[in-house]
């Protein structure tokens, strides 16, 4: 199986699909959320978030909508479409197919936990 | 203020980066969306306004890089597929016209249908580059322009067997005009459906003086399905059940009216039987239906087709070059014509509504869903014409069949459909604000938000 050689975008894409496969959300929201479920590991910045949300969209995996958040205003929330649903399970398997063959390569060397 | 500056001077090197003007405001707002939480989360742990603002700005990122990005994906998207159909459909119109000319030596026909190309072209542009966002901002000057234009028309247009000519064509810009008007109405409740009715009646008297029942007909039924989807999509804010018999109580009446009208006139209900059996009358009034069903009766695959009786064609068989146009074709070369022509304008009616529906403006999916409709029926309608149930007149094959004024109308509703493609999922619907007395509530998306004026 071949490998997203920018394996840092391929992996940021595959997380943002993650939280959206769960609930749809605004971008602001992606960010808390990401940073909340990893303790803080991935900090992604808003001026990455936003110009994947926006291709994302384009390649149609991700639909993007407006509503009134909580707080009353309007905010443009994205909603993972069946396309990027498959998207993510592709990214899904080749991360995992990924990470096995790194941690079997290290022989348990390291102490990876996989994700 | 000094805070809100610094984003809006954050925001404004984003865009400057962007090329496409049109996308500035949707991301200028998801910008400042999310500066604005995130210096709240900020102030919330306890840093001062100003503080909060720095950092918030500084987590975003470079403004220049985070634009560079956005510009690579927000291009404004030229939709090719539906420009190379159309020029796939003029070409092949091109060639049923030189056949024509030899055939039926018509010398001039090649060159009026090039020549009408062009100005085709220039309308397709003018729409293009208008935008149909346009149509959204003066829907009224939209209309009444159109019906200005189609009254002068009608005043000078020549009368040609008891109808005024080119002014049938003109009827097609009025599904789209009125998608505007139903855009502006939304507003109103059940007195702008009521309302659209009136806008909805002035093209239909204008198609009876013209008089052209086909067109009367397709723009009626193009007006009818445009209010069914805005009422049903709730766009006018009314019960739909409500909505939906405010519209179909009165068409089930006109309709009655008409169909009692079509069996008291002894002529009228003679046409309609003859269209069903021209056999009835073949040398009168079902003549074109018998003859039509003849050649497609003996139309092969590929090939000739047979006749029942030995006669010319070409002298039997009236308006080759515009009504007749695809019986001819089937007749002469066989179904293999018919199956070209189709395919190809099946997959551009095909194209118009895969993306039609993918608009989320209310106001890109009335106009792109107008064409569609015009499309759709003028296609239809010659089609059933040209299989043998003469029931109206056609009224022209979009880019196939000979008609100047047909061809350039039909150019400028494709690059209205093009502009509509290009930048649809940018636009954004104004807000429906209504005031009334002291209590100001907003709705949207469906919503009503009421502001209690705490401030």
């Amino acid at each position: 199986m071949t490998i997203n050689k920018s394996l840092m975008t391929g992996s940021t894409t595959m997380l943002v699909l993650k939280l959206l496969e769960d609930k749809d959300m605004y971008g602001y929201q992606m960010i808390e959320e990401l940073a909340k479920r990893s303790d803080n590991t991935f900090s992604l910045k808003a001026g990455t978030l936003y110009p994947l949300l926006h291709t994302l969209e384009e390649q149609e995996m991700i639909s993007s909508y407006e509503e009134n958040a909580d707080s009353g205003r309007v905010r443009k929330y994205y909603s993972i479409t069946k396309k990027g649903k498959g998207m993510f399970a592709e990214k899904k398997n080749e991360w995992q197919t990924y990470t096995s063959a790194v941690n079997q390569v290290l022989q348990g060397g390291a102490n990876f936990e996989t994700i | 203020m000094k805070q809100s500056n610094k984003i809006s001077e954050y925001i404004k090197t984003v865009c400057e980066q962007i090329r496409w003007q049109k996308a500035h405001n949707v991301i200028s707002k998801e910008i400042e969306d999310h500066i604005i939480d995130q210096k709240n989360a900020f102030v919330a742990n306890g840093l001062d306004e100003e503080t909060a603002t720095e950092r918030a700005i500084e987590e975003m990122g470079d403004p220049i890089l985070v634009g560079c990005e956005l510009d690579r994906t927000h291009k404004p998207k030229v939709e090719w597929s539906i420009i190379i159909l159309t020029g796939i459909s003029l070409l092949i119109g091109l060639a049923a016209k030189i056949f024509i000319r030899y055939e039926l030596d018509m010398p001039w026909i090649l060159d009026k249908s090039i020549v009408s190309i062009i100005p085709g072209i220039g309308c397709m542009a003018i729409a293009y580059f208008l935008d149909f966002t346009t149509i959204g901002k003066y829907p009224k000057s939209f209309y009444f322009s159109i019906l200005a234009i189609t009254i002068g028309v009608m005043l000078i247009s020549p009368i040609v067997n008891g109808r005024r000519q080119y002014v049938e064509f003109m009827l097609l810009l009025f599904p789209t005009a009125f998608g505007g008007i139903l855009y502006s109405m939304r507003t109103k409740g059940y007195l702008g459906i009521i309302l659209s009715g009136g806008y909805l009646a002035i093209p239909v008297f204008i198609g009876m003086l013209i008089p052209s029942l086909s067109s009367v007909l397709l723009y009626s039924t193009a007006c009818l399905i445009l209010m069914t989807l805005a009422i049903s999509k709730g766009w006018f804010y009314v019960n739909k059940l409500k909505g939906m018999l405010l519209i179909y109580i009165p068409t089930v009446i006109i309709a009655i009216i008409n169909i009692l009208i079509t069996i008291a006139n002894p002529y009228r209900w003679q046409r309609l039987r003859n269209a069903f059996d021209p056999s009835l009358d073949p040398m009168g009034a079902g003549y074109v239906g018998a003859v039509i069903r003849d050649l497609i009766k003996g139309a092969k695959f590929f090939n000739q087709g047979e006749l029942t009786y030995s006669y010319d064609v070409k002298e039997v068989l009236p308006e080759v070059h515009t009504n007749n146009l695809l019986t001819y074709l089937i007749h002469q070369f066989g179904w293999i014509s018919f199956i070209i022509i189709m395919t190809v304008i099946l997959i551009l009616i095909i194209r118009f509504f895969m993306l039609s529906s993918k608009q989320k403006s209310v106001l890109g999916k009335l106009v792109s869903t107008s064409v569609l409709i015009t499309f759709t029926i003028q296609v239809t309608f010659y089609v059933i014409h040209n299989l043998g149930l003469p029931l109206f007149s056609p009224l022209t094959l979009p880019f196939i069949s000979y008609s100047s004024t047909g061809t350039i109308i039909n150019m400028a509703l494709v690059g209205i459909m093009l502009s509509v493609f290009k930048s649809g999922y940018l636009v954004k619907d104004h807000k429906i604000i209504m005031v009334r007395k002291n209590n100001l509530y907003e709705i949207s998306d469906g919503k009503i938000i009421i502001n209690f004026k705490t401030k």
